[in-house]
């Protein structure tokens, strides 16, 4: 038997990119398309269940579109059953302003909510903060069936930007759990539990913030007489991808650029590609971040960070009597701070060369 | 400082050049185009090594510029002493900088030196290379430039460490322009509009949040009527239950209804079946049984009707029975002999009464002349009359005189015509009446034989059809009746065998029958039709029997029901009913209410949408004024320094130069320039007459020398520690001959302190 655990799939969720009005409005959608395209698989691929474990929505800004096609698509699929459980993020209550819930759609309460498949016994919770300490004792499952457990919280090893609740995977040792389907944290991790399970994150199903970066996607699982098999499908429209380029020891821009456009070849141009620029440049180097923003302009977005470092010191400029030499030398003599001496200098050094500031 | 020699490998046109170097002055007289300009840059490139760039530009890519024309290894070697020591610096360039080689000889232990570095010409002279490129480089375009531009602006420029068109000024007001493109008093800045934008970005992210805080309330209001709608779901459940109860028991008597209906039909097929089999009076037969009887049967019937029909073969029975009605009586058909007689009498009639019917017509022929006669005479007298008038009028009236005398004449003549015919008729007539009395005997005769044929024919034939025809008539159906008799005779005959062959079949079927109780006066096949029939029936019937049967087996045991369980659920079904529908009505007004929230909450998400949009915006508005105010602040602090380092580099300089400039003046002219004036900006001007004029006021060729004297003066203020040596580069083009030959003074002169490589290309500057 087929089952699917995805998470944190954050429908309507604001873009973090900086991307524009338009773009923020076309990744949503795209957003809402890959959870639709996973159901035409889960379809195609005979899949029992959906496990969605959690963060399904983002705040209480569900539009009603959205809502519309996601009750929609479950209820268009009458022979997968959606197993739901809430995030941290699901403020939205989206359950109780269902009129109609699809029978198919199914809901993990605050006490542990079973649903069973023959031997395949699958049982989650809601943690939140009256029950997050005390579940686990209750948590009793059979030796004899493969038990998947699902959770939506933070497990103490792994640190996320986003605060959730504790998941103590000790005490979900010895459990008989084979497979603990987890949600918050928004990359694929696989590790061991204990002796007999494995606990997984199936991370976001697309990327929205180069925070987020690399193959997202769901997890595809298989049982067999007593075990669970799982594989990661990647499945997200569009990859997120940060490039970090050390400019140190670069004289001119040209080779910066070249640099960037070779590293950036093996990339689909319909991911969305970060460029860092890191380490310290020579006052000589003439930047033209511009230049470099349209060269990737066939990207469908492209960001470029400028984090390097101007590498000037007195002793540098020791030995120039010239204007330029006086003004470096005050410059990095006053109190001002290192980013702030870097742009006066930057500044000061166009305005005496008479080029455009 | 001083140079002793080089070498030229390979640098631009120059190649394998070797060059002794004095110590105080150097003069190189070479054409244009011999490579001055290699040779000067050779040396600096030596101390300060090539800059590696991807500029296209020749002038400004030197590595470019000098790469050797005829290949080779790029680059060479220069021999100097400093603070006693004498060194031999060897370079060669690549490409870029990697590429380069660099080493240091002390030249008198011959091994390789680690006193300075590549970066030798900063470690000597404490001057960058543009800075000693600026001062101690002095090439011819710089003093050529300089006629027509303010010799105090390039002296700027030479210490600013900027381009010919970018000077401090120029920076300032750079400077100032973007900071009031950034912001400004008119609050157009680029800093007051994103701040402004991002005002109005709050202001409607505060109004949308206010709204989403109403999901909130609206939200608490769903779960009260969630709670509700729970209550009375519960409540209305067990009314629900009761109608259930109550359906149930409702089915339950539903059930037996049906279960007596089933039982009943199978009483009322099984009577059925006992009432038809009573015909079969309990013996045994089958459908084929009864068809060969039916088939025996229908033979027998069939034969019946042939015989029924000879038996009835109209044809002789209407002809016989006509015939006798004809003769009257089957005793009174004349004999053959008898129409024979009548015959011959016919015959013999016919003769005579045709001799008389001439005899009359010759008598009637002979009165009919005497008639004609009598009718000629008054024809004549007429004609008499006629013509005697018309010759009386003859006078009178012409005219009818004439006509009278026509007509009487025409009569006359029609008279005589018709008396000769008449005479002729006459004479014949005369010889028939011989015979009369001959006709008087015959027509007796003929009226005797007459009423002797009349008296038989009239017996059988009308009166009116003539002899021939009415014994001919007697005479075909006498023959008629002796064949139909005959032909009757033999039918019966017939008829009589085949009825003993059909009796002993038909006992056959009646024997069968006799079995059953049947009732004997119907016919035989309708016997068996029933018989057939009622034998389909009961096999029909005991098929349906059964499946009744199965029926109400399988209903009994679907429906598991105590037959006599006469148990009855009292209860008021409508009052539960009506209770039913009132919690359903409660339960939808409830629902309703909640629709009417939830569609108020998804009006607020769709508007609140627009928030992570909006928030966006804020974000991307706040990044940029965050960049916007750096570069504010940057700019601010940058035209702040940019005043502070020119302020100082002013004075600094300022003082040294003066004295250098007032130094190297009178040198050359042999003059005292105490009434020179050196401002901030190093603007020049002089004292004369109580007023101080500016530099323009003077020759070019004083500017010249202003301008060269300037830039000694330089050299002097930035070389405090190490005397460089001096590059010239034909400095002189501009002088007259009087101020070159100073100026070559003042060259030997110079050279006492400093090293200096001359170059010029004519002889009266050398």
């Amino acid at each position: 038997m087929r089952f699917i655990h995805c998470a944190d799939i954050h429908l309507d969720s604001k873009m973090e990119t900086n991307l524009s009005s338009p773009k923020a409005k076309e990744r949503k959608k795209e957003i809402l398309n890959t959870f639709e395209r996973m159901v035409t698989y889960a379809t195609e691929n005979d899949v029992k269940a959906i496990i969605i474990a959690g963060d399904m929505f983002d705040t209480a800004r569900i539009t009603n579109i959205t809502k519309t096609r996601v009750l929609n698509t479950i209820s268009k699929n009458p022979n997968i059953d959606f197993l739901y459980l809430s995030g941290n993020h699901d403020e939205s209550n989206f359950i109780s302003l269902i009129e109609d819930v699809p029978k198919n759609l199914k809901i993990f309460g605050t006490k542990w909510t079973t649903f069973e498949y023959g031997n395949i016994k699958i049982t989650g919770v809601c943690l939140n903060e009256n029950n997050s300490a005390t579940i686990y004792d209750t948590l009793n499952l059979s030796l004899n069936d493969i038990n998947i457990v699902v959770m939506h919280g933070q497990i103490i090893k792994h640190n996320s930007k986003e605060k959730g609740e504790i998941i103590n995977l000790t005490k979900l040792k010895n459990k008989n759990i084979d497979y603990l389907a987890l949600g918050h944290i928004h990359s694929y991790i696989q590790d061991k539990l204990d002796k007999r399970g494995i606990y997984c994150y199936s991370g976001c199903l697309e990327g929205r913030g180069f925070d987020e970066c690399g193959d997202k996607g769901f997890v595809l699982l298989e049982t067999d007489d007593d075990k669970v098999l799982t594989k990661f499908i990647p499945f997200a429209k569009r990859q997120l991808v940060e490039l970090v380029v050390d400019i140190t020891g670069y004289d001119n821009w040209f080779d910066i650029e070249s640099e960037v456009l070779e590293q950036s070849k093996k990339l689909s141009f319909d991911n969305l590609l970060k460029v860092t620029l890191k380490g310290k440049y020579k006052i000589k180097l003439d930047k033209h971040l511009g230049m470099l923003e349209q060269k990737l302009e066939k990207f469908y977005f492209v960001k470029i960070k400028d984090e390097s470092i101007l590498e000037v010191t007195l002793k540098d400029v020791e030995n120039d009597i010239s204007l330029r030499g006086e003004f470096i030398r005050k410059v990095l003599s006053s109190t001002l701070k290192d980013e702030e001496k870097e742009q006066t200098i930057l500044v000061g050094l166009k305005s005496l060369f008479g080029e455009d500031l | 400082m001083k140079l002793i020699k080089c070498h030229i490998e390979n640098f631009g046109k120059l190649n394998n050049f070797e060059f002794n170097f004095s110590e105080g002055f150097n003069s190189i007289k070479e054409e244009n185009g011999w490579g001055k300009s290699t040779f000067a840059t050779f040396i600096k490139s030596m101390f300060y090594g090539l800059p590696s760039t991807t500029k296209r530009n020749l002038d400004e890519n030197e590595r470019k510029k000098y790469t050797p024309w005829q290949g080779g290894n790029f680059g060479g070697n220069i021999d100097f002493e400093i603070n006693g020591k004498q060194y031999r610096i060897e370079r060669f360039f690549g490409k870029n900088n990697s590429e380069d080689t660099f080493s240091l000889i002390d030249i008198a232990t011959g091994k390789e030196s680690k006193d300075y570095t590549e970066n030798i010409g900063e470690q000597v002279f404490e001057l960058d290379e543009e800075a000693f490129e600026r001062s101690a480089f002095i090439p011819q375009k710089v003093l050529n430039s300089s006629i027509n531009e303010s010799i105090s602006n390039k002296l700027t420029n030479l210490i600013q460490g900027t381009t010919d068109n970018y000077n401090y000024e120029d920076a300032q007001d750079k400077l100032d322009k973007k900071r009031s493109f950034l912001s400004n008093n008119k609050g157009s800045g680029q800093i007051q509009l994103i701040e402004n934008k991002i005002e109005d970005v709050i202001g409607q992210i505060t109004e949308l949040n206010t709204s989403a805080l109403a999901i909130n309330d609206i939200q608490k209001q769903v779960d009260l009527y969630d709670n509700d709608i729970d209550k009375l779901l519960k409540e209305q459940s067990e009314i629900k239950t009761q109608i259930k109860e109550y359906s149930k028991a409702q089915q339950k008597i539903a059930n037996k209804d049906l279960y007596n209906k089933l039982s009943n039909e199978v009483a009322e097929t099984n009577k059925t079946i006992r009432v038809k089999e009573n015909i079969f009076n309990g013996k045994n037969t089958s459908v084929p049984e009864i068809d060969s009887y039916i088939n025996i049967a229908k033979d027998v019937s069939k034969r019946e009707s042939e015989l029924k029909l000879k038996e009835k073969d109209e044809y002789v029975n209407k002809k016989y029975d006509s015939l006798v009605k004809y003769f009257g009586d089957e005793n009174d058909i004349p004999t053959a002999e008898k129409t024979k007689e009548i015959s011959d009498k016919i015959l013999n009639y016919n003769s005579l009464k045709n001799q008389v019917e001439s005899l009359s017509v010759q008598q009637k022929s002979i009165n009919e002349s005497n008639k004609k006669s009598k009718l000629l005479g008054l024809f004549a007298i007429l004609s008499l009359l006629s013509l005697i008038l018309g010759a009386v009028l003859i006078n009178t009236s012409l005219m009818v005189s004439v006509i009278l005398l026509v007509i009487g004449g025409i009569l006359l003549l029609s008279s005589g015509f018709m008396y000769l015919v008449n005479m002729i008729n006459v004479k014949t007539k005369n010889v028939n009446n011989v015979n009369y009395e001959q006709l008087q005997s015959n027509n007796n005769e003929c009226l005797k034989l007459q009423k002797e044929i009349e008296k038989f024919l009239y017996c059988f034939e009308d009166v009116d059809t003539d002899y021939n025809t009415a014994i001919n008539n007697i005479i075909l159906n006498r023959k008629d009746f002796e064949n139909i008799k005959k032909q009757k005779e033999e039918n019966l005959k017939e008829n009589n065998e085949l009825r003993d062959s059909l009796s002993e079949e038909k006992v056959k079927v009646e024997n069968f029958l006799e079995q059953f109780n049947l009732d004997k006066n119907i016919d035989l096949l309708d016997n068996l039709a029933l018989l057939k029939q009622t034998l389909i029936d009961i096999s029909n019937l005991k098929e349906k029997l059964k499946k009744e049967q199965e029926e109400l087996d399988n209903f009994k045991k679907e429906k598991n029901f105590d037959i006599d369980d006469n148990s009855i659920v009292n209860v008021d079904i409508n009052k539960l009913q009506s209770k039913e529908s009132e919690y359903q009505k409660q339960i939808d007004v409830y629902r309703e209410y909640k629709s009417n929230c939830v569609a108020k909450i998804n009006k607020i998400q769709d508007d609140i949408s627009a928030l992570d949009d909006l928030e966006s915006q804020k974000e991307n508005l706040e990044n940029e004024l965050n960049e916007l105010n750096k570069e504010f602040n940057a700019i601010k602090n940058a035209k702040k320094f940019l005043e502070m380092a020119n302020e100082s580099l002013s004075t600094k300089f300022l003082e040294p130069m003066k004295n250098g400039l007032n130094k190297y003046l009178s040198l050359i002219t042999g003059k005292d320039f105490e009434n020179l004036k050196l401002d901030i900006d190093f603007n020049i001007s002089f004292e004369e007459y109580g007023k101080y004029r500016d530099v323009d006021y003077y020759s070019k060729g004083y500017k010249n020398i202003i301008d060269l004297c300037m830039r000694l003066a330089l050299i002097d203020a930035l070389f405090d520690k190490e005397k460089p040596f001096i590059v010239l580069d034909d400095p002189f083009v501009n002088m007259d001959d009087v101020k070159i030959e100073n100026a070559k003074q003042f060259l030997h002169e110079l050279s006492k302190t400093y090293q200096l490589i001359y170059f010029s290309c004519h002889e009266s500057r050398c």
